[in-house]
C-alpha cells in the first residue's frame, strides 16, 4: 500500500477526439488513426517522443525481435500495435511480446488479450497520472510482466504477476532478467548509458549461453 | 457511429490530484479519503479532485434527491444516495455519481464506505463547464459496470438523455419536452419543465401526485 502521497496541482493539456457517446474499441480500430489511444471512449492523441526515447526503443526492439526470432519463442511488436484493454479502452504499448503459445490473441488489427510482456519507456515529460493509468490498464488485462524504463531516473520498475497480484522490483544496477522471454537478460546500464553495445554483440552473447 | 463527426477538443485543465509511487486501489482510496472532506474520485489509480459545482446544479440535485428519496422510501423500493457516495468501477477506479438508486434486492452491495456493484440507476447533472470528454468517460464507466439506467440531465441544453441496458447494449432516449419515466423506479415520472424551469413544484406535492398515480 502506497503510504506516501503528494498533492499536486497540475496543468494538463491533452488533445482528444470526443464523440457524442463513448467510442468502442472496435469502432476505434475502424478509424485507423495514427498515434492515438482510446481512453474512456475518447480518442486521445499521444504526445511526440524525444530522440532518446526512440533510440532506446529501436535498440530494444531490434534486440528482442532478433532473439525471439532465433529462439522461435514468440513475436515482438512495436508502438503501432493496438491492445484491447476493455470495451472503451485501447493502448499502444511501446513494446510488447507474445509467446508462441498465446498467438491466438493476435489479429491483424489488434491484440485481443494480454501480451506476456509489455515495456514502456518513460520520458521526462510523461505525466505521473498517465503512467499510473498505463500500469492500471496492463494489470487489469493480466499482463504477466510489465517493465517501465525510466530514462530520467535511470531505473527499471518491473511488475510481475503472482496469481492475482503483482510483485514489484525497482532496479538501478545489475542485470535485468526477463521472466517472459526465456534466457533474455540485459545489463541495466545498457539501457540508460550511451553508447549502447551493438545489438549483434549482445545477441551473440545471449544466444551462445546454454539454454 | 463512424458517420457522426467527433469534436476535437484540446483539453487544458488544471486539476488537483494526489500521486503516490504506484496506483492506488479503490480499497486504499476509501481508507485514505472516506473520512475526509475532500471531494475526490479515483481515476486509474490517481485520486483526482472533483470540480466545484454551481448553484443551479445544486438546486436541481437537491430537488431531485429529495423527491426520489421520499418516493423510494414510501414505496419501499430501495435506497437513494447522493454525490458523496463512492461507487466501485474497478480495482483502480471509483466514481461519485450525483445521484444513485440501489433496489432493495441489491442492498448487500451498499456498505458503509461505498457501493460495490452497479447501482440500478445513476443520474448525472451536466453543468455548462463540464468537459465533453469527462462526460463520455462517466458514461463509459457506468456502462462498463452495467448500470441498468443511466440518466444525463443537461441543464444548458435542457435535455434528458436516458440510457437503458438491453442485454449487452444500451438503448438511448433523449427527451426535451413532455414527461419521462425512470424504468428502474416503477411509477416515477417527471415533467421536463419541472427539471429545467424554476421555480420547481413543491416536492411534497409532487410526491403526492406520483404516489396517487402509481
Amino acid at each position: 500500500m502506497p503510504m506516501t502521497m503528494t498533492e499536486e496541482k497540475v496543468w494538463e493539456e491533452t488533445v482528444k477526439w470526443v464523440w457524442p457517446r463513448p467510442l468502442t474499441f472496435a469502432e476505434f480500430l475502424e478509424l485507423e488513426k495514427d498515434n492515438v489511444e482510446l481512453v474512456d471512449g475518447a480518442v486521445v492523441e499521444r504526445p511526440m517522443v524525444q530522440l532518446d526515447h526512440e533510440k532506446l526503443l529501436v535498440w530494444l526492439l531490434t534486440l528482442l525481435n532478433q532473439y525471439a526470432e532465433d529462439k522461435n519463442s514468440g513475436i515482438v511488436l512495436g508502438s503501432r500495435m493496438a491492445v484491447e484493454i476493455s470495451q472503451f479502452r485501447g493502448r499502444m504499448p511501446d513494446l510488447l511480446f507474445i509467446q508462441r503459445e498465446h498467438f491466438d490473441i493476435l489479429q491483424q488489427k489488434a491484440v485481443f488479450g494480454a501480451p506476456d510482456l509489455i515495456i514502456e519507456i518513460i520520458s521526462p515529460n510523461d505525466r505521473p497520472s498517465d503512467l499510473s493509468a498505463l500500469e492500471v490498464d496492463y494489470r487489469s488485462i493480466g499482463t504477466h510482466e510489465i517493465l517501465f524504463l525510466d530514462q530520467k531516473k535511470r531505473r527499471v520498475r518491473a511488475l510481475r504477476r503472482r496469481d492475482t497480484d503483482y510483485e514489484e522490483a525497482t532496479l538501478t544496477a545489475g542485470t535485468l532478467d526477463f521472466e517472459t522471454v526465456e534466457g533474455f537478460h540485459l545489463e541495466i546500464e545498457w539501457l540508460f548509458v550511451e553508447p549502447r553495445p551493438l545489438v549483434r554483440d549482445v545477441l551473440a552473447r545471449l544466444l551462445s549461453q546454454p539454454s | 457511429m463512424a458517420a457522426t463527426l467527433p469534436v476535437r477538443e484540446k483539453v487544458t485543465a488544471k486539476r488537483v490530484q494526489w500521486i503516490s509511487a504506484g496506483p492506488i486501489s479503490f480499497e486504499e482510496f476509501l481508507e485514505l479519503f472516506s473520512a475526509k472532506e475532500d471531494y475526490v474520485e479515483l481515476l486509474d489509480g490517481v485520486v483526482v479532485e472533483k470540480p466545484m459545482v454551481q448553484l443551479e446544479h445544486e438546486k436541481l440535485l437537491i430537488w431531485l434527491l429529495t423527491l426520489l428519496h421520499l418516493y423510494v422510501k414510501k414505496r419501499h423500493l430501495g435506497i437513494v444516495l447522493g454525490s458523496r457516495t463512492a461507487v466501485e468501477i474497478n480495482q483502480f477506479r471509483g466514481r461519485l455519481p450525483d445521484l444513485l438508486f440501489v433496489p432493495k434486492e441489491q442492498m448487500e452491495s451498499v456498505q458503509q464506505k461505498a457501493v460495490f456493484s452497479a447501482p440500478a440507476l445513476v443520474i448525472e447533472l451536466i453543468s455548462p463547464n463540464d468537459r465533453r470528454a469527462d462526460i463520455v468517460a462517466l458514461e463509459a464507466d457506468y456502462r462498463t459496470i452495467g448500470v441498468a439506467e443511466i440518466v444525463f440531465i443537461d441543464q444548458r441544453k435542457r435535455t434528458v438523455r436516458l440510457l437503458r441496458k438491453r442485454g449487452a447494449k444500451y438503448v438511448e432516449e433523449i427527451v426535451t419536452t413532455g414527461a419521462f419515466t425512470l424504468e428502474t423506479i416503477p411509477g416515477f415520472r417527471l415533467e421536463t419543465q419541472w427539471v429545467f424551469k424554476e421555480p420547481r413544484p413543491d416536492e411534497i406535492e409532487t410526491l403526492a401526485g406520483l404516489l396517487n398515480q402509481a
